[in-house]
């Protein structure tokens, strides 16, 4: 178990440095920049730790899927609330990191879903069919929350 | 949409994905000291982060003094019980109580009430289609911990064998379809395929159904949500450990695995899918489904006297004929222990509230509802 794992370890690490980088923006996208590296790291120990982990051919597209799945599940109401304390602060309690409160409260009025095809659509550049594969859905549901999407962004854009 | 708009929607994300940190750091320390651990965690037990590590924190201590391999005459800290604040669908963290003990002292297994949801059925006001609607009731149970696959499972079939106890009592104006003498016999994860799936053991009793196909239908519904409240994504009936074919009175179908989606048609046209928490660090927020006249959900609170203190709308991500999420945030209204909440949609017809769904905001307040007689 100790070199399987030790080998597993490595591979990990050399994985994880190709995409945590990629994956903290991913993530930055669907909860904010306040708890995206904790939801890259839950994801990542996530997959790591999953039995089929080392079945996986697409590991990129394996953890764009668990980002989606964990900001999902644990960070639904977050950004809302990150959102009114940020308004509440003041910019002068901002992060280190620049922090846009506006583009936040536009982005807290769509969905995870609608965020994450969103954002594989515009910042990935991604065609809808790979859209929908990264994310474990049909094209018809891509093609659905990215018209709700767009709708809901023009209104706040406009 | 034009392609300004297009420009406009591609600048707006690169400003927001510019707000990004520096990538978290490989977490090592966890994979290389606990493979075994983690080579076995189910992916949807990330939900539990915060109650495994208090009963995890239980089970340390027994671990090192009941396993012998703790150093001979190491003081070891017990763990007292400690009582969480029913959550949504993550149990809030609050951390043990630590306090020294003596040597000689063998600790106890501690049984720390965790928050867990069941789903129960109310008949819903002016309905169009005569399905029940979902609600979730916040409520606790006792569990003893043990490892997190175990603790998850465990977790699931205390809520689903509370939701099939003959003794539970419904809140005034809810009521199950699971029949007396349903029960779960055993709950546990299942390694058959890349959806996250329960395999969920119930007796035979379980194949006789509700008594009809709407009521056969409601039970496996209200099985199903519970059952997936922490995010497992299917749930694959057995009876006895055996796999079956069919079930109830009309011989539904369930030689695959069962999800939400599934029997979505056969529920009232809103659903609510979280409970509504008062009290709690965040703002009150009711949550749910819908498949309504151009995707848009009516809210109102309602005092007992029938005065309406608040009224909104929002739309549901889709509709008209297809399901969509909706989610209100109760920021402003006066909401007391009092207070109903109202969920409905307006009949394009004459404009009258429909499928209306009515939610006692009481019942979610503090420990969640006792759904149990104190005596059982």
């Amino acid at each position: 178990m100790g070199m399987i794992t030790a080998t597993g370890v490595m591979d990990n690490e050399q994985i994880y440095r190709d995409y945590s980088s990629e994956l903290t923006r991913y993530a930055t996208g669907l909860v904010g920049p306040f708890d995206a590296a904790d939801v890259v790291t839950d994801a990542c120990l996530k997959a790591f730790s999953s039995k089929s982990w080392h079945d996986v051919m697409n590991h990129r597209a394996y953890l764009y899927r668990t980002v989606l799945t964990v900001a999902t599940d644990h960070h639904r109401s977050t950004l809302t609330r990150r959102v009114r304390e940020m308004k509440t602060a003041g910019p002068e309690a901002a992060a280190p990191q620049e922090i846009d409160v506006d583009v936040l409260a536009a982005v807290n009025r769509l969905s995870m879903q609608q965020r994450a095809v969103v954002l594989l659509t515009y910042w990935a550049d991604l065609p809808v069919e790979t859209v929908a594969d990264r994310m474990g859905i049909s094209t018809g549901a891509v093609k659905r929350h990215l018209a709700r999407a767009r709708k809901r962004l023009q209104e706040w854009l406009s | 949409m034009s392609a300004n708009d297009d420009q406009k929607i591609r600048e707006f994300i690169n400003r927001l994905v510019a707000m990004s940190p520096q990538p978290p750091p490989f977490p090592e320390e966890v994979i290389v000291t606990t493979p075994k651990k983690t080579s076995r965690v189910n992916p949807i037990l990330i939900f539990a982060g915060a109650a495994a590590l208090v009963l995890i924190g239980a089970a340390i201590p027994i671990l090192l003094s009941g396993g012998g391999t703790g150093p001979a005459g190491t003081t070891l800290p017990v763990v007292t019980q400690t009582t969480l604040t029913p959550g949504t669908t993550a149990p809030a963290t609050v951390p043990p109580t630590t306090t020294p003990a003596e040597t000689t002292t063998t600790p106890e297994v501690v049984s720390v009430p965790q928050p867990v949801v069941v789903f129960l059925v109310q008949t819903p006001d002016n309905s169009y289609t005569g399905n029940p609607a979902l609600v979730p009731f916040a409520t606790s149970v006792p569990s003893s911990g043990g490892s997190s696959d175990a603790m998850f499972s465990s977790l699931v079939r205390d809520a689903l064998q509370l939701l099939t106890n003959p003794d539970l009592v419904p809140p005034p104006g809810f009521e199950t379809s699971i029949p007396a003498g349903v029960a779960v016999l055993d709950v546990r994860m299942a390694d058959l395929t890349s959806t996250p799936t329960l395999l969920v053991d119930m007796n035979d009793e379980f194949l006789k159904g509700a008594g009809g196909l709407l009521a056969d239908v409601t039970m496996l519904n209200q099985l199903v949500y519970t059952a997936t409240q922490f995010g497992a994504a299917k749930v694959l009936f057995t009876v006895n450990g055996q796999a079956i074919e069919a079930y109830g009175t009309e011989g539904i179908v369930l030689t695959d695995p069962v999800g939400r989606e599934d029997y979505l048609d056969q529920l009232n046209s809103i659903i609510i899918t979280e409970p509504v928490i008062l009290g709690g660090d965040e703002l009150p927020r009711v949550s749910g489904l819908a498949n309504v006249f151009e995707a848009t959900v009516s809210l109102q609170i309602v005092e007992q006297d029938g005065t309406v203190t608040f009224e909104d709308f929002t739309t549901a991500t889709c509709g008209t004929g297809c399901w969509g999420e909706f989610t209100f945030t109760l920021d402003t209204p006066p909401l007391t222990s009092s207070s109903l909440i109202r969920v409905f949609w307006n009949s394009a017809q004459d404009g009258s509230a429909s499928d209306v769904v009515t939610i006692p905001a009481s019942q979610f307040e503090g420990g969640g509802w006792d759904l149990l007689p104190a005596s059982s």
